[in-house]
């Protein structure tokens, strides 16, 4: 997950930039910076969005590099890392954490044995 | 699939899977029958409104299976209804910092099966995403689920709709099935009101159980549709033996979407989700409702007023209700779940799953129907796969048919709903029932004291014959008894004997049942009846 102080070192970025400015790749739109801060629940100042949205902006341009190739006739891969052969499935056999004190001791606020939370009405919170 | 003939109905783009098994099925009839057949297969209601303007409704089913598996769907506490409050938790499940998801290798297995049995399409290769949102019961801020690429596809499940409100057969698509995990419980305290208390109560123990998605295409058009595709599949989860598809408990949850449009048009008209059913019947009548209410704003010029949201349904005033504006689609950001490999099955292990699949109600009903049964009678009998075990049993052993469905739907269900008491918690075996109605048919009791005996096998497990052995109630079918029997009777009662001379016919009951006192209820009554008239009436 995400932290929120996030650096960028920008020195490398202006060469690369300059030889991109000549490739075909077809832009990326880099994120609504403050729309995804809502979503993700992340709180940046106005400042920081505004300093974040170039640097940001700028990572999305590289990762958009791969635009260039042609996957017209390539299958989409599932997942990366190749686990043939290897059984990645649990057995069905239940077994009762043993540490449930310090896992529960660590809960904020308890009502008896529920997890006490405030009271939200409206679901799916997205 | 099945490789398929030569048929008109395949020509179209997309041709439906229902029809992709018919053909395989049906493809030597004459092509006129055969779209006959396929035209009675489809579902033609509509809505009539007041002035006359016919209405269609477009009904769709996302359905929530909970799977009886022993344990979570991705960490290995205990899945079990009913335990102390967040008594089955761990880092998995709770979410905490540094805890890795793995997959309980029974969700595959019941997956599969499920898939198999709605006739999918199975993905060999599929994958789990994120769907993240927040919320007091998603520990993790977001729940492992499958997006774009599911286990199962294109699908289709057959219904029979019940006979007293018209009957028929459906055969509706599946448009996929997906495997996801729960979320835990909340507990709103002072109610759902904004005054009261401020705060709510989370129990995890739900969090992470195994859930198998399934939606259906967009093609019920009634209640009475969509209630029975629901007890269609929670028939097939039963049979199946993946989950007890309990409604009232929540191990089964089916959110509905309706919307409504002129009969012909092809557009469909706003969606509207309804939750909160909890049986078959409040899914009927709430659709019902909705579709009314939805009908009569569009036939007034008021279309617009219907908008895309979320209503609940009221039990108590039978009635929807809004609940929030659905606001167009969510965003939940899926993406790939990076702690977790791609699920793969082999050819092999999808083959061997096949195989060891029961026989589904559908197969079981065309089987029941076939043998001659009403199709009342198969409806009740296939309705559980433990009632239609035994049943299967029991004309087994070469029993008449009818017979045993009329001992099995009659007598014995009335007992088990007395004791209250499932099929196979009764001491009867079907090889005993076997007996009992064998007995009867040649004449050594009668049907009466077949019922009397019963409870005796059903309670005690004895056979019928030690039953009636003991009791002496063996039917007394020698002709020379039952005459000095009728002489006697005869004898005692000179008045009736007169009057029924006389011409009253109806006498003939009187003196059955004083034959029947004195022999205990065991003489023949076929011969009884023989012998009695020829001594009446000479």
């Amino acid at each position: 997950m995400l932290t929120t102080s996030l650096r960028i070192s920008v020195a490398g970025m202006s060469t690369k930039r300059a030889a991109m400015s000549t490739c075909m790749a077809s832009k990326v739109e880099p994120p609504n910076i403050a729309h995804l801060c809502e979503k993700a629940r992340l709180s940046l100042t106005p400042q920081e969005v505004e300093e974040f949205k170039p640097q940001i902006g700028r990572i999305v341009d590289w990762f958009a590099q791969l635009q260039e190739i042609d996957v017209a006739d390539v299958a989409p891969a599932i997942h990366v890392g190749d686990v043939n052969g290897i059984n990645t499935l649990r057995p069905d056999k239940p077994s009762v954490f043993q540490n449930r004190k310090a896992m529960m001791g660590a809960v904020p606020e308890l009502e008896g044995s529920f997890i006490k939370v405030p009271k939200i009405l409206k679901e799916n919170q997205e | 699939m099945q490789t398929v003939m030569m048929c008109q109905a395949l020509e179209s783009p997309n041709p439906h899977p229902c029809n992709l098994l018919t053909c395989a099925l049906y493809c030597d009839l004459s092509s006129a029958s055969h779209s006959l057949f396929l035209k009675e297969s489809q579902s033609s209601s509509s809505v009539v409104a007041d002035n006359g303007l016919e209405y269609e409704a477009v009904i769709g089913i996302e359905t929530h299976v909970q799977l009886g598996t022993a344990t979570k769907a991705f960490c290995s506490c205990p899945s079990q209804y009913g335990a102390e409050p967040n008594a089955h938790v761990c880092p998995v499940c709770m979410g905490l910092p540094g805890a890795l998801p793995v997959l309980n290798d029974k969700v595959v297995e019941y997956g599969v099966k499920l898939a198999l049995a709605l006739h999918s399409e199975i993905a060999l290769t599929s994958k789990f995403d994120r769907k993240q949102y927040f919320y007091p019961d998603l520990p993790k801020g977001y729940q492992i689920s499958q997006y774009d690429v599911p286990i199962a596809s294109k699908g289709f499940i057959d219904v029979d709709l019940p006979v007293e409100f018209g009957g028929g057969h459906r055969c509706f698509g599946i448009t996929r099935v997906h495997m996801e995990e729960d979320a835990g419980k909340l507990v709103h305290a002072g109610g759902e009101r904004l005054s009261g208390s401020s705060s709510s109560q989370v129990d995890l123990n739900r969090a992470g159980v195994p859930l198998l998605e399934v939606v259906s295409e967009p093609e019920m058009r009634t209640g009475l549709e969509a209630a029975e595709y629901a007890a269609e599949l929670q028939r097939l989860v039963r049979y199946l033996g993946i989950s007890n598809g309990n409604m009232q408990e929540g191990s089964m949850r089916c959110d509905v979407n309706v919307s409504v449009r002129p009969k012909g048009r092809p557009q469909f008209g706003t969606k509207v989700e309804i939750k909160n059913m909890n049986s078959f019947s409040a899914m009927q009548r709430a659709i019902d409702f909705e579709i009314d209410r939805q009908v009569t704003l569009e036939n007034e010029g008021l279309g617009h007023q219907i908008k895309q949201e979320t209503r609940l349904w009221e039990e108590g005033s039978q009635r929807t209700i809004s609940m929030r504006s659905k606001e167009g689609l969510a965003d939940y950001r899926y993406f790939p779940e990076p702690d977790l490999p791609e699920v793969t099955l082999t050819q092999d292990y999808v083959d061997a799953t096949q195989a060891m699949l029961p026989e589904l109600p559908n197969a079981k009903r065309r089987r029941y129907e076939s043998l001659g049964l009403s199709m009342q009678d198969v409806l009740v009998l296939a309705n559980d796969s433990d009632v239609a075990a035994f049943f299967d049993e029991v004309i087994g052993k070469g029993t008449d048919v009818k017979q045993a469905a009329n001992w099995i739907m009659g007598d014995l269900s009335a007992w088990l709903k007395n004791e209250k008491l499932a099929i196979t918690e009764t001491k009867l075996t079907p090889a005993a029932l076997a007996e009992l109605i064998d007995l009867i048919k040649d004449g050594t009791i009668s049907g009466k004291i077949g019922k009397e005996i019963l409870p005796e096998l059903l309670q005690n497990g004895v056979s019928a014959r030690e039953a009636i052995e003991a009791k002496g109630l063996s039917q007394i079918s020698d002709a020379a008894v039952i005459e000095s029997m009728v002489d006697a009777i005869i004898a005692e009662n000179p008045k009736q004997v007169a009057a029924y001379r006389g011409g009253k016919t109806k006498l003939q009951g009187f003196f059955v049942g004083q034959v029947m006192k004195v022999s205990g209820g065991r003489v023949n009554p076929a011969l009884l009846n023989k012998i009695l008239l020829s001594k009446l009436n000479c």
